[in-house]
């Protein structure tokens, strides 16, 4: 997996999906892959952390469908900001890429 | 990183445990969801679990990323370091004792010193700003000198000079208050008198009442009020704000009190705390034996100095230049043959006055800046001691060491671990010294406040002082740590490792130990000597003079109503009736053996005007002062002097016959007035005149006596009978020789002066003892402490010296052993231990001399000012301080090699 692409994912699930715990930010991220991405689910908690650090995403205790304590992450302003900044990022990197290997392949 | 992000992992530092916990709980709800779907999705719990765990990965794995992440590393290791380190040095409480005392014991006595440096020069006075606060003062012939007359000062200060004057008394004028407040007499107070705008122009504000300001200055005689200091108010009325309003009793005279000083204020003469102020205008009436000075000024009572604040804008060159034709208005007018003392040539300075005026600064900062170099010396001697601990400890821990090195730690971490180690040794040392210190300092001045008036300072530590500590302990861990830790880190894995059991071996991991012992010796010794350099200066000063018996002397200052007229009729006869019935109702008590008076007290200036000799025994009192013409001092006595203090004499000692108005004037000259004035005759017979006087008859040689200033070559002095003498007469000093203990016969003495005079103010009753150690209380100090600190440092050394050598024979065992078993004679044995500390002590020695000849001439004139009858290359003191020193490392060495010759060979062996 692209470097950042973690982060970036993350990112992407708490903005569309709103406040979730590390188990609904793996499964959301596991299902939109579908199958495509091999993920070790505990490395999202070091991207959290990260995220977290950097002040995109933010964490409080709440209570879990399965009504126990969890600790639920959210995105933040700057959170958003930096999602679009990547997002855009990210787009051109892969149409460059796109671009790139396509001359190379014709 | 965002400072936001910082402080997070900041706080995550502290909070470690509780993260830990949250991140654990976060992990256990995931692998739990993630079971839960599995099971729905139809596993079996049991294979629902293990799919849950594959999915998530490696949990420690991850922990690790997650806290590496979170910001453990370096700062969670200083953490742990503290931490570890604080379990190391409680799981060795002897070691840890013993260095941090060490270490207190230094960095303690080298604070107090240093706070005292602080204090006495460089703390700024608690008032207004002052940075611009100025001393006036006067360049005199090239010298700078102070004090003015009061007229003088009255000139200066209405004059406009673009610079705002106010007055205080000099301390050199001393105002000496009896305090009544209930109408018993009470124990002496200490005043000064100030001007109406002293206290305005200072900028102090009042903790109670109010402060003297020129409403309380303006008529002589006519402001009866006073101002308490904090400290007075504390002693005698334990802060009761009713006293203010209430009369207090000074001298005789009501003064009504109007308010109290703030507690951080002393006055501005730093080591000098006057317990009142008064306003100048009452100078006459509590300076009782100068007499008057503002109605009568006098040339030579320069007892005003002036303070000084500038105007915004205005240069301390125009105010001279305003105020120098002033001064020269009013100089009195005096022959032209003392024109050069009247001062017309002097010229008017500003110099600043921020840190005070002190006469603490000359007489003690030589003094403190060689004490500050003699407890960093041993400062010095205790960092070799505790590096020599940290490096046998570092030995002791070296399989630890190694077997860390070979499990992957990395050697910075094992050094930062040593250091950190030290650090928090030195951290320790730190605390305790800075708190020990606090007592060092109140000790010192005390020690120093046995002089002749007591020493208040401000000795709360500032930053300065704490910075100094910090700065200091810093500086000792380095270099106490510094070679421990190399060492420690520098280990050979294999050669460690395989002999785990046995710590390290061989010479080579002595030779620093050696080379911080032989610091320790050559230390020792440039303290030893200098102890004895300043213990020697100390017996020559203090033997120079009635060396016989001073415990047996007791010395009390009387002052009967009325001393201070001069001329008026009836007045000497009425105080030589009070004189002579004290001295009857006291030389009767029991174990009194003699008694008598004088004017001239041990520490204080010579009384009297000074005579002119002319060689041949003439003295003429007309001649001014040139630099060319010795002068003798007039000393007032009554008869039995000489016996009572000991000083021999030759002819004969006066009698009550000789003490009449009317009968033959004589007089007793010392040897140094013979030496000039009779060079080469026998002056018993001869007289020598006073013009407009009598003739005086030389009846009595008395040997020099140097009281005053044992430092100075001894004065030429007359000697007169009270009745004879035509000075003032003024204070008089009482001396009683005694038999037995005298603090037993003091309240006997003070009731015997009661029943004479009960008018007469119970000044303080010492012992010669205790005014001669008052003159010489500088050099007692810089005796008393370096003697007491060369011998801690002897102490140190040899605690470093038997260290060492237990050590070595400790290291050695086994060759020892084998030796004594192959037939080595134990003789042999002991001369390996003895050889080793020969060298070390040998050594140490020849590299102490070298450095104290050098050491010698860079600080001649320092130390010549401070040293009396002896120079610094004294060889006798060098002599005996090795011959010390020798015998203290054979005393640290007995014990090693007596250890080394009860090695049992059998034992020994086996043991391996």
């Amino acid at each position: 997996m692209p470097y950042g692409a973690l982060d970036l994912m993350v990112l992407k699930t708490l903005d569309t999906m709103g406040p979730q715990h590390g188990y609904g930010i793996a499964r959301r991220i596991e299902q939109m892959a579908e199958g495509m991405l091999a993920l070790n689910q505990g490395t999202i908690y070091p991207a959290l952390l990260r995220l977290e650090q950097k002040g995109w995403i933010e964490s409080d205790w709440g209570t879990s469908e399965n009504n126990r304590r969890a600790r639920f992450y959210s995105i933040t302003r700057a959170g958003r900001k930096q999602l679009a900044i990547e997002a855009d990022l990210w787009s051109k990197t892969v149409a460059m890429m796109n671009r790139m290997l396509g001359e190379s392949s014709s | 990183m965002t400072l936001r992000a910082r402080l997070r992992r900041v706080r995550s530092m502290f909070l470690r445990r509780s993260l830990d916990a949250s991140l654990d709980h976060e992990i256990r709800q995931h692998l739990e969801m993630l079971t839960a779907d599995h099971e729905r999705r139809g596993l079996r719990p049991e294979a629902a679990r293990l799919a849950a765990r594959r999915d998530f990965g490696g949990v420690e794995q991850m922990k690790d990323v997650y806290r590496e992440a979170r910001g453990v590393n370096a700062i969670e290791h200083i953490w742990r370091d503290i931490a570890y380190a604080g379990r190391a040095l409680r799981k060795s409480p002897g070691f840890t004792i013993a260095v941090v005392l060490t270490l207190a014991l230094g960095i303690g006595a080298n604070t107090a010193v240093f706070t005292l440096i602080d204090a006495i020069s460089w703390r700024n006075l608690p008032v207004h700003d002052p940075d611009s606060l100025l001393l006036v003062g006067r360049i005199r012939l090239g010298r700078s000198e102070t004090g003015f007359t009061y007229p003088q000062a009255r000139a200066l200060r209405d004059a406009s000079s673009g610079a705002t004057l106010a007055g205080y008394s000099s301390s050199a004028f001393p105002v000496l208050l009896t305090a009544s407040v209930a109408g018993d007499p009470e124990p002496p107070i200490t005043g000064q008198l100030v001007s109406g705008n002293y206290f305005d122009l200072l900028g102090v504000v009042p903790q109670a009442g109010r402060l003297i300001d020129v409403r309380d200055d303006q008529v002589p005689d006519g402001h009866p009020v006073a101002v308490l200091s904090d400290g007075y108010w504390q002693r005698r009325f334990g802060r009761d704000p009713a006293i203010v309003g209430k009369p207090l009793l000074l001298s005789g005279r009501a003064f009504d009190v109007i308010g109290v000083t703030p507690p951080e204020f002393f006055g501005v003469e730093v080591g000098l705390s006057p317990d009142v102020f008064l306003p100048m205008m009452m100078q006459g009436a509590v300076m009782p034996v100068v007499g008057d000075l503002i109605v009568k000024p006098t040339l030579d009572r320069t007892w005003v100095q002036l303070l000084a604040r500038l105007e915004p804008g205005v240069t301390p060159e125009h105010a001279s230049s305003m105020l120098e034709p002033i001064y020269r208005q009013n100089i009195p007018q005096v022959p032209p043959a003392l024109r050069v003392r009247s001062g017309s040539e002097d010229r008017i300075v500003f110099t600043s006055a921020a840190t005070g005026i002190s006469d603490l600064r000359a007489q003690f900062s030589a003094s403190l800046f060689i004490l500050l170099g003699i407890v960093g010396a041993v400062l010095l001697i205790g960092c070799a001691n505790t590096a020599n601990l940290l490096l046998a400890r570092a030995a002791a821990r070296r399989p630890e060491m190694a077997l860390r090195l070979a499990l992957g730690a990395g050697r910075g971490r094992l050094l930062q671990q040593v250091l950190i180690e030290g650090l928090v040794v030195g951290a320790l040392g730190g605390l305790f010294g800075f708190l020990l210190a606090r007592a060092l300092t109140r000790l010192l001045v005390l020690y120093a406040s046995s002089g002749r008036t007591p020493i208040a300072l401000d000795l709360a530590p500032d930053l300065r002082v704490l910075s100094f500590t910090i700065a200091t302990s810093l500086l000792c861990t380095l270099v106490f740590v510094f070679v421990p830790a190399i060492r420690a880190v520098r280990v050979d894995m294999l050669a460690a490792m395989r002999n785990i059991s046995r710590a390290a071996r061989g010479h080579a991991s002595l030779s620093p130990g050696r080379l911080l012992v032989i610091t320790q010796v050559a230390l020792s010794l440039l303290l030893l000597v200098a102890a004895g350099l300043f213990v020697r200066t100390l017996v020559n000063l203090t033997t120079a003079d009635h060396a016989a018996s001073r415990d047996h002397v007791l010395v009390v200052r009387v002052e009967p109503r009325g001393s201070n007229q001069r001329g008026v009729p009836g007045v000497p006869e009425r105080l030589d009736r009070i004189y002579t019935g004290m001295m009857t109702r006291i030389g009767s008590l029991p174990g009194v053996r003699s008694v008598s008076m004088s004017n001239v007290s041990p520490g204080k200036p010579e009384s009297g005007a000074g005579r002119a000799i002319v060689p041949g025994g003439t003295i003429r009192m007309d001649d001014p002062r040139s630099p060319n013409r010795p002068t003798a001092s007039g000393q007032t006595i009554y008869p039995g002097y000489f016996a009572t203090l000991g000083i021999r004499l030759r002819g004969r000692d006066f009698t009550t016959a000789d003490n009449q108005t009317a009968g033959a004037p004589v007089c007793i000259v010392n040897d140094a007035f013979v030496r000039i004035a009779f060079p080469d005759e026998d002056p018993i017979g001869k007289t020598c005149a006073t013009v407009g006087v009598r003739a005086y008859t030389i009846v009595g040689v008395a040997d020099d006596s140097r009281y005053t200033n044992p430092r100075a070559p001894a004065q030429p002095v007359i000697y007169t009978p009270f009745f004879q003498s035509n000075t003032g007469r003024g204070q008089m000093i009482l001396y009683v020789r005694l038999d037995g203990d005298p603090r037993a016969i003091v309240p006997a003495v003070r009731d015997a002066i009661w029943q004479a005079d009960n008018s007469v103010p119970q000044y303080e009753v010492r012992t010669l003892a205790e005014e001669v150690n008052g003159v010489v209380v500088r050099e007692r100090l810089l005796a008393t402490v370096s003697m007491a600190f060369s011998l801690l440092a002897l102490l140190l050394t040899a605690i470093g010296l038997h260290g060492l050598l237990s050590y070595l024979v400790v290291q050695r065992k086994r060759e020892l052993a084998i030796r004594v078993a192959l037939g080595a004679r134990r003789a042999g044995v002991v001369a390996m231990v003895a050889r080793e500390a020969v060298v070390l002590v040998g050594v140490g020695t020849a590299l102490a001399v070298p450095l104290m000849m050098a050491l010698a001439r860079v600080s001649t004139h320092w130390l010549s000012d401070v040293l009396f009858g002896l120079t610094v290359n004294d060889g006798a003191t060098l002599a005996a301080a090795i011959a010390v020193l020798i015998t203290v490392g054979a005393a640290a060495a007995s014990l090693p090699a007596k250890r080394a010759s009860d090695v049992d060979p059998m034992v020994a062996l086996r043991a391996e």
